[in-house]
């Protein structure tokens, strides 16, 4: 004799239950890891990840330009020799220049005091994480404290420091997306506020009376002439008032390795 | 056995591999593994190592934290309505 097959009740509410006690016990997970201790234990276990990550990701580029071709080895040589000699021409100037703005500014009596600085090994990268901050190796215990300003290549400013924990802190890049910075653009120097678009990148509206070229160097105020970045392109309609300057920072976060933070003047 | 290791995995990659990735492989493992909290965890975790005072993802503070328990409440109506599941 066949029987038909009791169709298997549904039970919602066992389901919704489960979910109920999963979240809950999820909810509790979050509250222990909010913990200060919580975030140190889990950057000390993350810094050697990220160490290990990045050593492999070093060797890797390191090796891979023994597959390029020997033409195009052949070309980018030629093209970086003239770029040395274009570079050097200018170096030579830049010193001449660098020596009078510092006899200046000693007469003036406005010398630059000495800074603290602390070099810091970067750990995460724009990349990694998916927010445009870095994390470096430097914490409470190098005596990096929040609001310190960060440094690449000896004079560019790239963002400042938002979290320090024992061993590490995070950096807010100013080229984060929505961040705004009081920047110098043209000839004369005018106050504009740049925004950040993410990856280096910055953009700034300024009257189109200004005369703005690519390749202009666009600087923050300070006493220092730090550049902080380079005009790539300049957008305007001629129905507009304003044009659109789109600049990037000189320095390409995702080829440095270390970064100076500058602790309070002494 | 098996949901272990793809839980340490997704730790793991959280770490070393680029965040984009993670996401996809945490969305995946949603949709293979049942009731997979883990997920929430790991957009807790991106959005406070990675994350912090004033740092925002499109304009959003904690935009993995939101989404990945958006998605693990919105998985089971997903798991019913797709047809291969």
């Amino acid at each position: 004799m066949n029987y038909l097959v009791k169709s298997r009740e549904k039970k919602p509410q066992r389901n919704l239950l489960k979910i109920i006690a999963i979240l809950i016990l999820v909810a509790l997970f979050i509250w222990l890891l909010s913990a200060n201790f919580s975030q140190n234990i889990l950057l000390k276990i993350g810094t050697p990840l990220w160490k290990f990550s990045n050593s492999v990701v070093t060797i890797w580029n390191s090796n891979i330009e023994t597959f390029r071709s020997k033409k195009s080895l052949i070309e980018e040589n030629k093209k970086l020799s003239l770029q040395i000699e274009n570079a050097s021409k200018d170096l030579l100037f830049f010193d001449l220049v660098k020596k009078e703005n510092e006899t200046l500014k000693d007469f003036f009596n406005r010398k630059k005091q000495s800074e603290n600085l602390t070099i810091a090994s970067i750990l995460v990268k724009p990349g990694i994480s998916p927010y445009d901050i870095i994390i470096v190796d430097a914490g409470k215990n190098d005596g990096i404290f929040v609001g310190e300003k960060v440094m690449a290549d000896v004079s560019v400013f790239i963002g400042e420091v938002v979290e320090v924990y024992d061993y590490s802190s995070k950096i807010k890049l100013y080229s984060s997306p929505g961040e705004k910075i009081s920047v110098l653009i043209g000839p004369n120097n005018v106050t504009q506020e740049a925004m950040g678009v993410g990856d280096g990148n910055f953009t700034v509206q300024v009257p189109k009376e200004i005369g703005i070229k690519e390749g202009d160097s666009i600087v923050i105020p300070s006493i220092s002439s730090n550049i902080f970045g380079i005009v790539e392109k300049v957008e305007s309609k001629s129905t507009d008032s304003f044009q659109s300057v789109l600049f990037k920072s000189p320095v390409n976060i995702q080829e440095l390795s270390f970064v100076e933070i500058v602790g309070k003047k002494k | 056995m098996l949901r272990v290791f793809a839980s340490i995995a997704l730790f793991i990659s959280f770490f070393v591999l680029p965040w984009w990735l993670t996401f996809i492989f945490a969305i995946c493992l949603v949709f293979y593994f049942n009731f997979f909290a883990e997920a929430i965890i790991l957009g807790y975790l991106f959005d406070s190592i990675y994350g912090g005072n004033g740092i925002h993802f499109f304009g959003f503070s904690h935009f993995f934290f939101v989404f990945f328990l958006a998605f693990f409440l919105i998985s089971f109506w997903l798991k019913k309505m797709l047809k291969f599941y």
